[in-house]
């Protein structure tokens, strides 16, 4: 037996309590709402407050609380303004149902705001077409936000600056617009005028302007509201060919309206894209006009004491006071006197270097000093004179006279000539025969290696039993290969290692002294040394053949044989 | 069991207020929280004299997920396991909705999510 639920899905209306969508709500408003979820179409009393099937006017502020149910279903929708499915006898009911999915939030959000609005109200649909927004019922406005009512938005301030372009070539303006209003009374006259200085300031019109510039062509470089004319028409195509045929002269009238526009068009610019070279004069000059012009206007600017300080610093820190310079002022040169460099000549007088006859070290040089200006320091004042002008044109002379040492200087070398020669006779008698034996200078030859002879072969075969047998690595035949040198040395120790295995082995015996004990040893090695060599010699005995048959192999061709 | 509904206008509210069976549901990950909501509806519902029934505690829905610890392959295989629990609550009532819609408007902490299903509707 199926328990009776204790609600039925199907007829229940589901809520869920979800934060409210709109954060720019009431303060009074609770932060959460209830939001309908399920797809019954059932009216909650209490409820149906929040539930945008039955409220579609929830959030919005109008008069139409009670309006038809059905109308007021259809547009609070999404697809309210989308074309109904199937035409006219498409059901209803599926349109709402298709809806009901629609994600809550945006349910929520557009019957909130502008759920009901029909075509928009006028006032509003004009605020749209002015801000440039199409006129398609949208309203646009619930995403546009008012500057400066709240703190997030910015607030307008009107700009203070005066258009130049309205001002008259004589009249001089002055912006105050900062000058602090007070009272006549409570400041003195003083300080306004402080004030009033401090914070006006001359409204100056661009360079061009004040340097004379024709009033029409100032009016038209000035222009901020627009040109006269349309962006198409600015240049001609070839308004060089224009602009270049008015110095010319040649019909110059046909050319006056557009090159004047033209001229007018880039005023000072122009001139300076002149391609000749005998314009570039004239670009300069106006460069440098412009450059002093602008000067100029700085000048005319009343000084301030600040400038003149300015000033003042300027001249003596940076400028050349030569024209300054007075000769006779004794305090601008600095004091010396004359008589304080007497001892300089003296001094150069006693230099060696110019004077050097005799040898003086400083010691004596400063005594001979000093006596000379101790000893006549007033008497002899005309003596001492003289004295002096010989020395002075003795150390001229010497000092002139370097030119005398132009001689040439002779450098001797020793010539290979003079050396001692060696001939071969004395080099050969050097060395003698008894170090050196010569002897006659052949070409090595390849050792021949025969193959074994059939005698050979057959005793051989005799001691093997008939067998051929196959030994080594690279399985060869080693009895019938011819043999090299090293192989028949290797063939000979061994029969020789076998024999001395026959030798009968010194053993030592009780009786033996020391003597006889090292000969044994001593022999017991030999044998040992000689067994390795042996060994030795057959292992080379078989890489060498391995390593031919491998290269015969290669030669020959890939074969069956797998030679390790 | 639902009295007669009086014929009336849409959002015009009735004098006599007929009883629904309700259903809310409390869900959350947060099993302090939950318990303290329950608590406060369900003597929120007292105080009003309504009959409740309730809290019913569902069973405890765990989400694991294990993931390697490592965001690279090297290393030895260590592995996380984070799991997810979402506690469910249900609480019967029979009450009018208005009256549920205060309740539930009072008490609320953050990460409980409440869902009210009102039957005969």
């Amino acid at each position: 037996m199926v328990k009776k639920k204790f609600i039925d899905k199907k007829k229940a209306a589901t809520f869920v309590l979800m934060h409210r969508d709109t954060e720019d709500a009431d303060d009074d408003v609770s932060a959460r709402v209830f939001t309908r979820v399920d797809a019954g179409f059932g009216q909650v009393p209490g409820f149906s407050e929040e539930d945008p099937r039955t409220n579609p006017d929830y959030g919005y502020e109008t008069d139409d609380g009670e309006e038809d149910e059905g109308a007021a279903v259809e547009e609070s929708s999404v697809f309210a303004d989308a074309e109904e499915e199937g035409g006219v006898d498409c059901d209803v009911k599926s349109v709402r149902s298709s809806r009901s999915i629609v994600s809550r939030s945006t349910r929520r959000s557009v019957s909130s705001r502008a759920a009901h609005k029909g075509p928009l109200p006028e006032h509003i649909r004009l605020e749209l077409v002015e801000l440039g927004f199409p006129d398609d019922g949208y309203d646009y406005m619930q995403h546009m936000r008012k500057i400066g009512v709240s703190g997030v938005g910015g607030s307008f301030v009107p700009a203070a600056r005066p258009k130049p372009e309205k001002l008259r070539a004589d009249v001089k303006v002055f912006d105050s617009s900062k000058v602090p209003v007070q009272l006549v009374e409570e400041a003195s006259a003083k300080k306004i005028i402080e004030v009033v200085g401090s914070s006006t300031h001359r409204v100056k019109r661009p360079a061009y302007v004040e340097n004379g510039l024709d009033p029409e062509v100032a009016a038209l470089l000035d222009d901020s509201e627009g040109s006269e004319f349309d962006s198409l028409e600015e240049l001609e195509d070839d308004f060089i060919v224009f602009a270049n045929n008015l110095p010319e002269g040649s019909t110059s009238q046909e050319f006056q309206a557009p090159e004047n526009a033209t001229f007018k068009k880039m005023g000072f610019d122009f001139q300076e894209s002149f391609p000749e070279g005998d314009e570039e004069e004239e670009e300069f000059s106006d460069e440098d006009e412009g450059a002093r012009s602008a000067v100029t206007i700085e000048h005319n600017r009343p000084s301030r004491i600040l400038d003149e300080q300015f000033e003042q610093l300027a001249l003596r820190e940076y400028d050349d006071d030569d024209d300054n310079f007075d000769d006779d002022d004794s305090e601008v040169r600095g004091h010396a006197d004359l008589s304080q460099f007497d001892d300089v000549l003296s001094e150069f007088l006693s230099d060696p270097k110019v004077f050097g006859d005799k040898y003086m070290t400083p010691a004596e040089i400063r005594r001979a000093a000093a006596s000379t200006s101790a000893s006549k320091p007033a008497e002899n004042g005309q003596v001492l004179e003289a004295e002096k002008k010989k020395k002075i044109d003795s150390a001229i002379n010497n000092v002139v006279d370097y030119s005398e040492d132009d001689e040439l200087v002779v450098i001797e070398v020793e010539s290979e000539d003079d050396r001692s020669n060696w001939d071969c006779e004395t080099v050969v008698s050097t060395l003698s025969n008894l170090d050196n034996h010569p002897g006659k200078i052949a070409a090595p030859s390849k050792p021949r290696r025969k193959a074994p002879t059939l005698g050979k072969v057959l005793e051989d075969k005799e001691a093997t039993g008939g067998i051929i047998k196959l030994r080594g690595k690279a399985s060869l035949p080693t009895d019938f290969l011819p043999l090299r040198p090293q192989a028949e040395k290797a063939k000979q120790l061994k029969s020789l290692g076998k024999d001395s295995c026959k030798k009968p082995q010194p053993v030592s015996r009780a009786g033996e002294t020391p003597e006889e004990r090292k000969a044994r040893k001593a022999a017991v090695k030999e044998e040992r040394r000689e067994a390795r060599a042996a060994k030795k010699a057959l292992k080379v005995l078989y890489k060498d053949e391995s390593q031919r048959a491998q290269h015969g192999a290669a030669h020959t061709g890939p074969s069956g044989i797998h030679l390790p | 069991m639902a009295m007669p509904m009086k014929p009336g206008k849409v959002g015009v509210e009735e004098a006599v207020e007929t009883v629904h069976r309700i259903r809310i549901t409390l869900s959350s990950k947060n099993v302090k929280n939950l318990e303290k909501v329950c608590a406060d509806l369900i003597k929120g519902a007292k105080d009003k004299r309504l009959k409740v029934k309730g809290p019913v505690r569902m069973p405890t829905k765990v989400l694991h997920i294990t993931t390697r610890k490592s965001p690279c392959g090297e290393g030895t295989n260590t592995w996380d396991r984070f799991e997810l629990r979402v506690h469910k609550r249900v609480i019967d009532l029979h009450s009018p909705s208005e009256v549920v819609k205060q309740i539930t408007s009072i008490t609320i902490e953050p990460g409980v999510e409440v869902e009210v299903t009102i039957a005969d509707v």
